[in-house]
């Protein structure tokens, strides 16, 4: 395990779940949570159960759906699946994100390096 | 936009699936920590201690739920919403208690609002039905060596009226009473003895009938005549269309009603609602101390400056410090015992509303009330 986990930023772990989903497909929030952490590395500091805020936050805005299912252990579980306009959500915020990296990136460059230009 | 309401939808409506959604929460995340726990178990851990790990990764599990219902919900209506069960919990829970407290609440809000009332109509609110009154100043008399104020006498209004410039208009009034006489009934009313522009100066026109005319202020007791308040004609006279010309005893004197004043025109008595006005003429009538209209040393009256919009005396009536040396020219020396010099009530003009006459009972124990 690293030393110290990274702190989500605000908002980003709603894009994790849209993501995780999108590549994914119907999943319950144990199933989102862990596939979270295992992408990550175990890098990011994820209290699962902070997941199911995202996850309601997520439902009103009918970006996701979900519907109660069976899980592998037999027991009830909801299951969450990426709607159309969640889809479209994600393909915004994705490029979103991706820019600022690419800004953020550019910019940390620049401060270790060259001071000229 | 379509959003943020469909958002809103959603925390509106789960306002009223609090239990419904609770429990659903629970049950998933009773299957989320059973799955965490399996997981662990595969791994080779203990019961207690795959537990123990699933616990740990999951966070705090009521800070979960909160956050959940935070997101889903209203959370400052829900708290307000608990705050009010609470309340009406604990006013059941003491009856007694609670009514008293009730009881007191009413009582002191309904005072308060009454005394407001009362001093809006008192203090604030002008006069009904009274043209410019903002250029209305009251004028009282001040007696040398004397604090206080007096009114004034017949003679100094004469004057002010032929000689002073400082306004366009003057006029006096004089609240007085008397018991009228109407068919089996007698009843005390408020009346005003008034000079005879009285009404043209306020710009208030008698719906029946006349006004004063200037010559009905001269002669002692020559002019028995009166207008009346439009709701002593309604009520004691049952709004009789023949009114005009008919006769009234008061004070003994048999007076000829020439008026009825407009509905809401209540005179310029603060606190007091005029039912009759009859002319300065007619003052031995209703005053006692005999006959004072030549008589400079009785200060009997309130008397009233008034400038017309526009003219130049309305701009000089606000220079107060001026007030005073106008005012020494224009009033002759006066007869010994009386006073010598006037001025403007308070330190400066005021106005109608600020009336500088003493405020009537009432107003005192309003104040009185309020604290």
């Amino acid at each position: 395990m690293p030393a110290s986990k990274l702190d989500l930023l605000q908002g980003t772990l709603d894009l994790m779940v849209l993501q995780t989903l999108a590549a994914m497909g119907r999943l319950h929030g144990y199933g989102i949570a862990r596939r979270i952490e295992q992408v990550s590395g175990d890098a990011v500091l994820l209290n699962q159960g902070t997941i199911y805020a995202s996850l309601v936050r997520l439902q009103q805005r009918g970006w996701i759906s979900a519907e109660w299912g069976t899980s592998t252990n037999n027991r009830k579980a909801k299951f969450y699946s990426i709607t159309k306009r969640g889809r479209k959500q994600l393909s915004e915020d994705a490029a979103y994100w991706q820019r600022l990296s690419d800004v953020m990136g550019r910019v940390l460059a620049l401060s270790e390096g060259s001071d000229t230009k | 936009m379509t959003d943020q309401l469909r958002r809103l939808f959603h925390r509106v409506r789960s306002l009223f699936r609090r239990a419904e959604q609770d429990r659903d929460l629970d049950v998933e995340m009773s299957a989320h920590l059973e799955l965490a726990v399996e997981e662990n178990l595969r791994r080779g851990l203990s019961r207690a201690e795959a537990r123990r790990q699933a616990l740990l990764r999951f966070g705090g599990w009521q800070q979960a739920k909160e956050n959940h219902r935070e997101v889903r919900g209203l959370p400052l209506l829900e708290t307000l919403l608990q705050d009010l069960r609470f309340a009406l919990r604990m006013l059941r829970r003491s009856p007694a208690f609670s009514l008293l407290a009730i009881f007191c609440l009413t009582l002191g809000i309904g005072a308060n609002a009454a005394v407001f009332s009362w001093m809006e109509g008192l203090l604030f609110r002008p006069y009904p039905l009274v043209a410019h009154q903002e250029r209305l100043v009251a004028l009282t008399g001040t007696a040398r060596g004397e604090s206080g104020h007096t009114g004034l006498s017949w003679p100094d209004f004469l004057e002010l009226q032929r000689n002073c410039k400082l306004f366009d208009t003057f006029f006096v009034s004089k609240i007085t009473g008397t018991t009228l006489s109407i068919g089996d009934r007698a009843q005390v009313v408020t009346g005003s003895i008034v000079s005879a522009n009285y009404f043209e100066v306020l710009g208030v026109h008698p719906i029946l009938g006349r006004a004063f005319e200037p010559s009905e202020d001269v002669g002692r007791s020559a002019h028995p005549v009166t207008v009346i308040s439009y709701q002593l004609w309604k009520e004691r006279f049952q709004g009789d269309p023949q009114i005009i010309g008919k006769t009234q005893r008061m004070d003994g004197v048999i007076h000829t009603i020439i008026g009825v004043a407009p509905e809401g025109f209540y005179g310029t008595f603060v606190g007091w609602a005029t039912k009759f006005w009859v002319p300065a003429s007619m003052e031995d009538t209703f005053e006692a101390g005999g006959y004072k209209l030549e008589d400079r040393g009785e200060r009997w009256i309130e008397a009233y400056g008034g400038s017309s919009p526009g003219s130049p005396s309305s701009k000089r009536n606000r220079k107060s410090l001026r007030w005073r040396s106008v005012w020494k020219t224009t009033i002759p020396q006066p007869t010994a015992a009386a006073a010598s010099s006037c001025g403007p009530c308070g330190k400066r003009l005021s106005t109608m509303r600020e009336l500088c006459s003493p405020p009537s009972e009432p107003c005192s124990w309003s104040w009185f009330l309020c604290f």
